[in-house]
């Protein structure tokens, strides 16, 4: 019954993670935790967000730079405090400490040095730079939007990062949309990705 | 290539159940002996196991109350925990209470610093040991910027020091470079005690970052100042103390350099748990240097 909850925890998250400015990486990390965290508990509704946040700060803890920790601490310090460190001390000890996992938002950063490639037909007037940026903007947007896809739950981070790049380069009209240099790269063809990105898009 | 991971089920919980039934994430498990040191955020003790009757390290980390585990001691047992190799410190197990967060290391009866000073009866074929965590990141790609206030002043590299925020693992070769000196000689490359004064000092050897000194005399600089090293361990050195962070050799790299090469090609097939000492013919010997006639007997590791 918790499924029902993801995507309106997601967005929460989200949500508390823009206000103080933490990374994609952050999120994405403390999504995956969260997933796993309640794929083996059954959680009472009341205690959902709670997880939901303590996932965050750990995510954050181990993410995030160490001049943005302070901001970190406010994010517990406004939200219910009482408990959240038993709380954090219990997720921990069920994952036994290892939270390290490369999460699409982490391949997404290596990804993204490559989105625009020098040899790509820029069918638009921006420039270079502008035209980057472009791309790397809508590949975050396609990165977040896959947070929510529950189908992409069982594909590889690496995978539904490759099909975001993927989407935001056809979405700017980049050609060819998936040349070998980003094959190569991401160890993926362009039909190994046919199926998450008929996913992420649906 | 599969890119759809099968969800197995974990059996983490009932594990860890096994492991609490034998005395493991237990505080009553370890004796503490005598107080090694105290950092900013840690105490270590001596400590005995009871289940083994082995010496361990235990790092006794001070829990506040409001704010959880610390991001160093997340850091540092989850990076830890993924690494098995026979030049890093093992971390037994962890004992987790609402006061405070102990961590249980192998017991290494010595500091660099003192085993190089033992140099003397050198015939035990200990390992070097990494170990402190404490300030390690993952492996990131080079988009990520983190403080720039990482790594110890000595082992700092010039960019970091000038303010450079953007750096991934050629940060640590330049650190690699500093300690290898370091060994060799018995005494710091460049121990700054003011960002600026440890600028200055790698100023003097390198010259200035816009008008470098060539190699040639950098190598004499460092020759002068190590004369136990020969001509090719001299030439890895300027491999490591390069100004761009983009030049320097990476680990890998390091390692296919002449300087290793009478250690032989076994060394490169070593399973990472293996010591080098398993090798066979590659052992501690007494530093033959000084005459340069050595260069073609088994390498002495300058430990």
């Amino acid at each position: 019954f918790q499924l029902g909850y993801r995507s309106d925890l997601v967005d929460w998250l989200r949500c508390v993670a823009d206000k103080y400015k933490l990374c994609t990486v952050t999120v994405h990390l403390a999504v995956f935790l969260m997933d796993r965290f309640m794929d083996h508990h059954s959680i009472c509704e009341s205690k959902l967000c709670a997880i939901g946040l303590v996932c965050l700060l750990i995510a954050a803890k181990f993410e995030e730079r160490d001049n943005r920790l302070n901001e970190v601490k406010e994010v517990l310090n406004c939200n219910f405090r009482e408990g959240l460190v038993t709380l954090e001390h219990l997720v921990l000890s069920w994952f036994d400490w290892t939270i390290n996992f490369p999460t699409a938002g982490h391949f997404a950063e290596h990804y993204m040095r490559h989105a625009v490639l020098p040899s790509d037909k820029n069918p638009t007037r921006m420039s270079e730079h502008g035209l980057r940026q472009t791309v790397i903007g809508s590949l975050m947007d396609y990165l977040n939007m896959s947070l929510k896809a529950m189908p992409l739950l069982v594909v590889r981070g690496s995978a539904v990062a490759a099909c975001c790049l993927l989407a935001a380069r056809r979405r700017h009209c980049l050609s060819p949309s998936w040349p070998p240099p980003l094959a190569s790269i991401t160890g993926y063809t362009r039909s190994q990705l046919a199926e998450p990105l008929r996913i992420l898009l649906k | 290539m599969r890119i759809i991971d099968e969800q197995k089920p974990l059996s983490r919980a009932s594990r860890r159940q096994s492991m609490s039934e034998i005395g493991f994430g237990r505080m009553e498990t370890y004796t503490k002996l005598d107080k090694l040191g105290q950092g900013t955020y840690a105490t270590v003790f001596k400590g005995k196991s009871r289940l083994t009757d082995n010496l361990v390290a235990l790092k006794e980390i001070r829990l506040e109350h409001e704010e959880g585990a610390p991001c160093t001691a997340i850091r540092e047992v989850s990076l830890l925990k993924e690494l098995r190799h026979a030049n890093i410190v093992t971390l037994h197990d962890i004992v987790h209470t609402e006061r405070s967060l102990t961590l249980v290391f192998e017991y290494l009866d010595k500091d660099l610093k003192q085993y190089m000073d033992d140099r003397g009866n050198m015939l035990s074929m200990n390992n070097v040991k990494l170990a402190d965590f404490g300030l390690a990141r993952a492996k990131s790609v080079p988009t990520k910027t983190y403080s720039n206030e990482v790594v110890t002043l000595w082992y700092r590299p010039p960019d970091v020091l000038l303010g450079s925020t953007e750096y991934s693992t050629q940060i640590d070769m330049w650190g690699v470079g500093c300690i290898f000196f370091e060994m060799a000689c018995g005494r710091p490359l460049f121990p700054g005690s003011t960002v600026d004064e440890e600028l200055c000092l790698i100023f003097r050897v390198l010259g200035c970052p816009e008008t470098p000194l060539p190699v040639a005399s950098v190598s004499d600089t460092l020759l002068s100042r190590a004369p136990r090293l020969h001509q090719d361990a001299i030439s890895l050195l300027t491999c490591f103390l390069a100004y761009e962070a983009k030049a320097r050799v990476s680990a890998s790299d390091g390692m296919r350099h002449i300087y290793f090469k009478s250690l032989g090609p076994e060394v490169h097939l070593l399973p990472d748990v293996a010591s080098i000492f398993s090798v066979p013919g590659i052992q501690l010997s007494p530093d033959p240097s000084i005459s340069k006639s050595s260069k073609n007997r088994r390498l002495s590791m300058l430990l």
